[in-house]
C-alpha cells in the first residue's frame, strides 16, 4: 500500500470520528443520563416510596411506638411538592419544599435538588410526580423517588389522621380498581385469539449469522 | 443505525447480493496485499516477510477503532453484531491445525481462494485438501463432536475477561500493534540483510500511528455511555409538552373510536401478560414497558402512522413509558387519561353529582347521552363485534433477535 493511501485513509477515519464527536457534543440534548437508564430506574419498585416508609419518616412518634428505625438512606430526605403555590398554600406535607412541576428545570431550583440526600416528589397526580422524576433523573439529579398516589390520597390516608391506614400501605395509581371483563366484553387476547383481530398480523424474525 | 440488515435498513432478501459485493472487495484487498503468494504468506514463519502480520493487525486495529467510536456515537448497535462463540478445545486444536497447514501449504482458507482465482496450482491443491478435511470432519462428526463443542465459554470479550475497560484494552492493543510493527521490521531487516541506505528510503508511518494513538487516548476521556443524542426531544420541550396535556387521550374519545372501529388508532397495553390476556381494549397489542426502547420496537414507533395510545390500569405507568418514548423522539404517542380505571369509572359508574346544565349544559347533556349509549354498547358485547369488524392491516413487523451461534471463517 502506498504511504499516501494509508495516511489519507487514517486521516479520513480520524476526521470522521472527530466530526461525529463534535456533532454529538453540539447537537445532543442537554441530558445527564441516558434514556434507557432513566426508564430502567423508573420501572424499578424502588422508584416509589411506600406509605409505610413515608410514615416512619414523617411521624417519628409512630416510628418509636412501633419500634421502627428511619428507613435506610432517608436521613436528611427532602420532600418536594410539585403543585402550584396556590395548592401548596391550601395544604402540604410538613416541611415540604414547593417547586412547581413547570419550574423544575429552572436554574433557581438547581441548588435545592443537588446533593446526595433523597428527594421525595409528590404532586396533584402520581403521573405528574413520576414524569417529573424521570425528567430530573435524565438531567442527572440523583436519589429521586416518588410518593405514590395524589396529594388528596396522601392527605386522606396518612397526613390527616397522623397515622397510616394499613389498607393503603402499598397504594399505587397502577392498580386495577375494576374487574374489567364484567363491564366490557371483549375477545380475550391470547396467542390464538390474537390472530382474529391482529394489529400486527405478521412477525418476521431475522437473525444474523456470519463471521470473518 | 448499523448493522443495516438486522435494523431493516437493507432488505434482508438482498443480503446475498451484498455478501457478494463485500466478498469481491475482501478478495481484491487480499490479492492487492500480496496474499495470493504462498511465499509471502509463509514468510511470516521464516522471518523474511511480515506483511501478513502488518495487514491483519492494521485491519483489526482500524476495525476496532471504528467500532469503538461508532458504537459510542450510536451508529452501530453492538448488540446486533455477531461475535464468534468460544469453544475452548476446538479453538486450540483448530488453531494448531490451521497454523500447521499455513506453514506447510503457505495459505489459509481465504487466501487459498485468492491464489486459486489467479491460477496458482498450489492454492488449488490446498483447496482440494481443505474440502477433503471438511468431508472427513462431516463424515465423522459424531466422533469429533465432544471436541468440537467442548468447553463452551459463551461470547466473552477479552477486555471483560481481563477485567479492563474497553477503552484501555483498545489503546493497549493498538500500542501492541505498533510495537509489533517495529520489532518485526527489525527482524525482517536482519533476516533479509537490508542495507542501511535502503532503510532510510522507507516511508514514515508516523502520521497513521499518531492519529490512532490520539483517537484511542481520547476515547479514554469520554463518558462510558452517551447520555443523549441529537434525535432526542430536549428536556425543556418535553416538559412543555406534558405540561400542556396534549399527550393525554380523552377516555370518551377512546370509547368513541372503539365503538366506531377507528383503525387509525392502535392501543398499546403496558400491563403484565396475564392481565392483557384476561382483558385488553379491542385490537390492543401488548408491549412490555421495559422493552419499548429496544431495537425491536424502534422502527414500529418511528414508522407506524397510526396514533398509538398507551394504557395501563392508571396513568402513571403509561406516562412514564410515554416520557421515555417521547424523549427518544417518537411522535404520535398518547396516554389514556386515567388509564382503564379512569375510563371504566367514567363509563360505568353512576354519578350522583351530575354537572348542572349551565353554560355548558348542551355539551354536558350530549356527553351524558354518549356515556349512557357507550355503556349499553359495551355491556352488550359491542366491543367484540367492533373488534371483529376492524379491517386487518397488511403489515409486516420485523423482530430482530440476537444472532444464533453459527458461522465463522
Amino acid at each position: 500500500m502506498k504511504i499516501n493511501t494509508l495516511n489519507n485513509g487514517a486521516l479520513l477515519l480520524f476526521a470522521l470520528i472527530m466530526a461525529g464527536l463534535l456533532f454529538n457534543a453540539v447537537f445532543s440534548k442537554n441530558y445527564g443520563r441516558s434514556n434507557s437508564a432513566v426508564l430502567e430506574a423508573a420501572m424499578e419498585e424502588h422508584f416509589f416510596i411506600s406509605y409505610g416508609e413515608l410514615e416512619t419518616l414523617l411521624f417519628p412518634a409512630n416510628r418509636d411506638q412501633n419500634g421502627q428505625a428511619v428507613p435506610k438512606g432517608m436521613d436528611g430526605a427532602v420532600i418536594v411538592d410539585l403543585r402550584d403555590p396556590e395548592a401548596f398554600a391550601r395544604g402540604h406535607v410538613h416541611g415540604a419544599l414547593n417547586i412547581p412541576a413547570r419550574e423544575v428545570l429552572d436554574r433557581k431550583h438547581r441548588k435545592a435538588l443537588r446533593g446526595n440526600n433523597q428527594k421525595l416528589l409528590y404532586a396533584g397526580e402520581e403521573h405528574v410526580a413520576a414524569t417529573t422524576a424521570m425528567l430530573l433523573l435524565g438531567k442527572g439529579v440523583e436519589h429521586i423517588r416518588v410518593i405514590p398516589g395524589d396529594f388528596r390520597q396522601l392527605d386522606e390516608h396518612l397526613l390527616h389522621a397522623g397515622k397510616l391506614d394499613p389498607a393503603y400501605r402499598f397504594l399505587r395509581d397502577d392498580k386495577a380498581r375494576f374487574d374489567y371483563p364484567r363491564f366490557m366484553k371483549v375477545a380475550p387476547q391470547g396467542p390464538q385469539e390474537q390472530s382474529k383481530t391482529p394489529a400486527i398480523p405478521e412477525m418476521k424474525v431475522i437473525s444474523v449469522q456470519g463471521g470473518c | 443505525m448499523a448493522p443495516f440488515i438486522p435494523q431493516g435498513l437493507i432488505n434482508p432478501e438482498l443480503s446475498l447480493f451484498f455478501a457478494l459485493i463485500l466478498g469481491l472487495g475482501f478478495g481484491y484487498i487480499l490479492e492487492q496485499a500480496g496474499f495470493s503468494s504462498s511465499r509471502k504468506l509463509a514468510g511470516l514463519f521464516y522471518g523474511y516477510d511480515f506483511v501478513v502480520l502488518r495487514v491483519f493487525f492494521t485491519a483489526g486495529v482500524t476495525a476496532m477503532t471504528g467500532l469503538v467510536f461508532f458504537s459510542y456515537l450510536g451508529w452501530v448497535d453492538m448488540n446486533l453484531v455477531y461475535v464468534n462463540p468460544t469453544f475452548l478445545w476446538s479453538a486450540i486444536v483448530g488453531g494448531g491445525i490451521m497454523g500447521g497447514g499455513f506453514i506447510m501449504g503457505g495459505f489459509c482458507p481465504g487466501t487459498s481462494l485468492v491464489g486459486a482465482v489467479i491460477g496458482k496450482l498450489d492454492a488449488m491443491v490446498f483447496i482440494v485438501g481443505m474440502f477433503l478435511g471438511i468431508f472427513i470432519f462431516g463424515h465423522f462428526y459424531n466422533a469429533f463432536e465432544p471436541l468440537y463443542t467442548g468447553s463452551f465459554l459463551g461470547n466473552p470479550f477479552i477486555y471483560e475477561t481481563l477485567g479492563m475497560s474497553k477503552g484501555w484494552f483498545a489503546l493497549l492493543l493498538a500500542l501492541m500493534a505498533l510495537f509489533a510493527f517495529a520489532v518485526t521490521q527489525l527482524i525482517e531487516d536482519k533476516v533479509n540483510k537490508t542495507q542501511p541506505s535502503d532503510m532510510t528510503k522507507r516511508p514514515s508511518y508516523v502520521v497513521p500511528a499518531f492519529l490512532l494513538a490520539v483517537s484511542l487516548l481520547l476515547f479514554l476521556f469520554l463518558p462510558g455511555e452517551r447520555s443523549s443524542s441529537y434525535r432526542e426531544t430536549g428536556p425543556g420541550a418535553l416538559l412543555q409538552e406534558w405540561q400542556s396535556g396534549s399527550h393525554l387521550a380523552d377516555p370518551q374519545k377512546v370509547a368513541y373510536d372503539i365503538i366506531n372501529g377507528n383503525d387509525q388508532v392502535l392501543y398499546i397495553d403496558l400491563r403484565a401478560q396475564e392481565q392483557y390476556q384476561r382483558f385488553s381494549l379491542p385490537g390492543a397489542v401488548r408491549i412490555s414497558p421495559e422493552e419499548v426502547l429496544g431495537p425491536q420496537w424502534r422502527r414500529f414507533f418511528r414508522n407506524d402512522p397510526r396514533q398509538k395510545v398507551l394504557y395501563g390500569d392508571g396513568t402513571s405507568l403509561p406516562a412514564r413509558t410515554w416520557t421515555a418514548l417521547r424523549r427518544q423522539g417518537h411522535q404520535n404517542v398518547f396516554v389514556l387519561d386515567g388509564g382503564l380505571n379512569g375510563m371504566f369509572d367514567l363509563l360505568f359508574m353512576e354519578r350522583e353529582d351530575q354537572q348542572p346544565h349551565g353554560d355548558n349544559g348542551y355539551m354536558n347533556a350530549f356527553s351524558e347521552r354518549f356515556i349512557r349509549e357507550a355503556r349499553q354498547f359495551f355491556l352488550e358485547g359491542g366491543a367484540v363485534k367492533a373488534a371483529e369488524s376492524r379491517p386487518v392491516p397488511v403489515r409486516t413487523m420485523i423482530e430482530i433477535t440476537a444472532p444464533d451461534i453459527a458461522g465463522g471463517c
